[in-house]
């Protein structure tokens, strides 16, 4: 069955300021429950939308800009923004900013801002990275990747993200691998919580000889519930930007990844036109563009064949008329199948292409959700954020946040319904327009 | 007769090759056993391959299920070398561990920075002996994994001393133990947001040795340089615009030396015209300096002194005439839209600069005659780097003056300077060895007594190098 979609518009929120909102976030601030959002415009303002009193519209919280990323916190009179700076802790009042001394034992990371997460803020350090919780600091040794250049010193250090890794229903900390080309290492860190108390996993693998990571993926294809790593590589030569890239995998091990390469697999995709990797039980899938004049759209998948991986993709494309290429979201399960659909931008405006069972994984035939061309580079960035305490977000909700950065439009599944969230400029104001995707029956 | 003119060559030109398993990951040329030639001793690292094979019985033959793992090893090796060629080898196995890099004092004993502890060693016989192990100061920085170019050790008061860099600054070790911490300004340190991770670049200070006295750190913030001696007194020197410190003049102080671009180019046929305005204010006592410039003039080409960046820009200072003064180097490079199209798609590109000589001359600068020169250099994906001046230049006929040499596949092509200029009628070119053809790394060593610098070519060649070394005089 063809599933056809139109738009119901729910009341648009607006910002009443003419300039541009560049973060949107979703989270609950005050836990009651209910997701809110908050948003940073291009010249600093911080506006706060609580779902509770969702008459009030979006409220000014603080003129924030030049302070560090922080987060909105409920006071008695309403919203302060609350950030961290070198050494201080900074709090908004109605006239300016209140400064509270940090301990000085912290050693925090100079230059870099804290980040406020459901498990509560994670503040960089030297060393590390402390979680302040509860009127609490506990330190977590995250150790940066350290490269020499002929005058410097070069620190990398990961950024974590806070996930449900092992399913016991605690939040643990993640970091995405870090790449280190250099020396030819991905590098990664977990961190578990088992109830407040910290065990964690770090370590790092090999490249194969003679390759270049170019960037990677987790996910668990072998189906033992450890994540592996799917990397994509360039051969570390002199080559051409049209030559194709192989990937490579190392297999999740309880106590980390393996530490060599077990296979490398050739892919025909460009080093200036990937795409996302999908990883699921019992497959890779790459998803990318090819063609320089022309979009067209490909979609490789590599079988896990108990032990390794048949070397010859099952593989798919069409071409798309004016085409986005950087639109490609493959990680949503809009028709409720349970399975992920796909969602390109072309001509036609956003399209979206069910996932099927059979020879082909998405029918070529497609559905129009909406008939103006989204996204693209014009575009500012909305993130979700997640709440663990939410129930109106599911698990699958925490992984919009690779939307962040890289387009303008987000997708909410928001109990029973797809919502699509869009910054719309109104001239005089900013609407975020809150569209209902249905089905037609 | 033949041979006795074959003996003479022989004699007369210091050269010769040899394979090393490997690829280095620090090469360097010192006398360790003092007899008058440098050696080669090399940091190496080498994959070994360890398979499990199970063969076995099954349908009326045998099958084998194997497996293998890469490792990577590192070796230092020494090669004593001299006019009859390499001597027999010391090496020092060093497996897996991690290893930064190492350092030869003037004693000719070989220190090398490994997991926590600096070895002290001494080649006996075909491998090393270990004179003395210290333990490295508790740093909070993890294990370095690469080569340090890093300068490291010092003489400080006589002795050899240490330097580890660490988050605020540096530790240095005394051979007596005794351990010190140098703060940095934390404004030196740069720190961006990425996708997935925050960046902290940490400057190292570069090391500069005063005639007399003690070794001084420079830091250089832009604006301001931040200069401290290893006993920890410091002094910032700031100015209101971007400025090099430099002792331009080895009289010991520190000269300020600005420099303004003059880039109004239409098209590439402007780049010779390519100009640099530069003042160059003298010190007159440390840190002292004149209101007006004591030299003020325009010189040609690009100045510029870059920091480390992707694509580091070959640094201007150099002496061309070996007279301790410094002399300037300008540049400019010719890029076509052809050329920009060609290294998108082949990943590699050949580009042209031109190269103009300014000598200075009684606290001026001359600019060479017969200039610009135009050099041709290899650029590819991987390395976005300019020559170093060792690359392109040595004094290759040992009048005193370095010449320029240019690889143009399968040959050199060397042309002197000297006080008239650049000497394009006095050119000639050498032929590179067989295995030498298509170097990977070609640049200049002396490695013997006399004036004339030697030519070291590097080929790497699936996990070997060959290593070459010649006499390039005309």
């Amino acid at each position: 069955m063809m599933l056809v979609f139109l738009l119901f518009l729910n009341g648009p929120i607006t910002l009443p300021h003419p300039s541009a909102p560049s973060q949107t976030y979703w989270m609950d601030l005050n836990q009651d429950g209910l997701t809110d959002i908050w948003t940073q415009t291009k010249d600093g303002q911080v506006w706060v939308f609580d779902a509770a009193e969702s008459q009030k519209g979006f409220q000014l919280c603080a003129q924030a800009d030049r302070i560090p990323r922080g987060l909105p916190v409920p006071t008695d009179s309403g919203w302060a923004y609350v950030s961290f700076v070198d050494g201080a802790l900074l709090k908004s009042n109605s006239t300016g900013w209140d400064a509270f001394a940090l301990p000085s034992e912290l050693h925090l990371r100079y230059g870099d801002r804290a980040q406020a997460t459901a498990l509560g803020w994670l503040i960089p350090t030297e060393t590390g990275m402390s979680l302040y919780q509860n009127d609490c600091f506990q330190t977590l040794p995250v150790s940066p990747s350290l490269t020499i250049q002929k005058r410097a010193l070069v620190l990398r250090y990961p950024e974590l993200e806070v996930r449900d890794l092992d399913g016991d229903g605690d939040l643990d900390l993640f970091a995405a691998p870090l790449l280190l080309q250099e020396s030819g290492e991905v590098r990664f860190f977990m961190a578990f919580n088992d109830n407040g108390s910290w065990r964690q996993k770090q370590g790092r693998s090999h490249m194969p000889l003679g390759y270049k990571i170019e960037t990677c993926q987790v996910g668990d294809f072998n189906g033992d519930d450890q994540l592996d790593i799917v990397a994509l590589l360039m051969p570390n030569k002199d080559m051409s930007v049209f030559d194709e890239l192989s990937f490579t995998y190392f297999l999740g091990e309880k106590e980390g990844w393996s530490a060599q390469a077990p296979q490398v697999l050739e892919t025909q995709q460009n080093l200036w036109q990937t795409g996302p990797i999908v990883i699921s039980p019992g497959k890779i899938e790459l998803f990318y563009f090819k063609g320089l004049i022309h979009a067209k759209f490909r979609h490789d998948t590599y079988l896990w064949d108990e032990e390794y991986f048949t070397p010859k993709p099952k593989e798919e494309g069409w071409t798309v008329d004016d085409g986005d290429r950087d639109l490609m979201i493959v990680d949503l399960d809009l028709n409720h199948d349970g399975q992920p659909d796909l969602l390109l931008s072309g001509k036609k405006g956003l399209v979206f292409y069910p996932r099927k069972t059979g020879k082909q994984a998405f029918s070529e035939k497609d559905g129009v959700l909406i008939s103006e061309r989204v996204g693209g580079s014009d575009v500012f960035n909305i993130s979700i954020g997640s709440n663990g305490t939410d129930t109106h977000w599911d698990s699958s909700n925490i992984d919009r946040n690779q939307l962040h950065g890289r387009s303008g439009i987000a997708f909410v599944q928001n109990g029973e319904h797809n919502e699509l969230w869009h910054w719309v400029d109104q001239f005089d104001s900013w609407q975020l327009q809150v569209n209902t995707l249905r089905p037609l029956q | 007769m033949l041979n006795l003119v074959f003996l003479f060559c022989m004699l007369g030109s210091f050269d010769g090759e040899l394979a090393l398993d490997g690829i280095p990951i620090q090469l360097e040329f010192h006398d360790l056993n003092q007899d008058g030639s440098q050696d080669i001793i090399g940091l190496m690292l080498r994959n070994k391959t360890i398979g499990d094979i199970d063969a076995y019985y099954e349908e009326g033959g045998i099958r084998a299920a194997y497996s293998e793992t890469t490792l990577r090893e590192k070796y230092l090796v020494w090669i004593p070398l001299s006019p009859t060629g390499a001597g027999a080898r010391s090496v020092l196995e060093l497996g897996t561990r991690v290893v930064n890099g190492f350092q030869v004092d003037p004693n000719g004993l070989i220190h090398l920075w490994t997991e926590g502890e600096i070895w002290t060693l001494k080649p006996k016989g075909d491998s090393f002996v270990q004179e003395q192990t210290r333990a490295l100061p508790e740093t909070a920085l993890p294990a370095i994994t690469s080569a340090v170019t890093f300068p490291w050790q010092v003489q400080f008061q006589g002795q050899t001393t240490w330097l580890f860099p660490d988050f605020q600054g540096l530790h240095t070790l005394t051979p007596a133990g005794q351990q010190h911490f140098l703060p940095f300004p934390r404004h030196i340190r740069k720190t961006s947001n990425r996708d997935q991770y925050f960046e902290m670049t940490i400057p190292l200070p570069q090391i500069y040795q005063p005639a007399s006295g003690s070794p001084l750190l420079l830091l250089n913030g832009g604006k301001d340089w931040f200069v401290s001696d290893l006993n920890g007194e410091s002094h910032l020197v700031e100015r209101d615009e971007d400025f090099v410190l430099r002792d331009m003049n080895s009289d010991g102080l520190l000269d300020v030396l600005i420099v303004h671009e003059v880039d109004d180019i239409d098209g590439p046929s402007d780049l010779p015209k390519v100009k640099s305005e530069v003042q160059l204010y003298t010190a007159r006592a440390p840190y002292q300096y004149e209101a007006q410039p004591d030299y003020s003039g325009s010189l040609g080409g690009f100045i510029i002194q870059g920091m480390d960046e992707e694509m580091s820009p070959i640094s201007p200072f150099f002496d061309l005439n070996h007279d301790g003064l410094t002399d300037i180097g300008g540049f400019a490079f010719k890029l076509s839209v052809f050329q920009m199209v060609k290294a998108v798609s082949l990943g590699r590109i050949t580009i042209t600069f031109l190269m103009h000589f300014h000598i200075q001359e009684n606290g001026k600068f001359r600019t060479l005659a017969g200039g610009p020169f135009e050099v041709r250099w290899k650029f590819n994906f991987r390395k976005m780097k300019m020559p170093e001046f060792a690359q392109i230049t040595a004094d290759l006929d040992g009048d005193g003056w370095v010449d320029i040499f240019v690889d143009k596949g399968g040959k050199l092509e060397i042309t002197p300077l000297d006080n008239q200029g650049i000497r394009n009628d006095k050119s000639w070119s050498y032929k590179l060895p067989k295995t030498f053809r298509e170097s990977d790394e070609i640049f200049s060593v002396n490695l013997d007594s006399d004036p004339a610098d030697e030519l070291i070519f590097l080929k790497f060649d699936q996990g070997t190098t060959h290593l070459g070394w010649a006499e390039v005089s005309r």
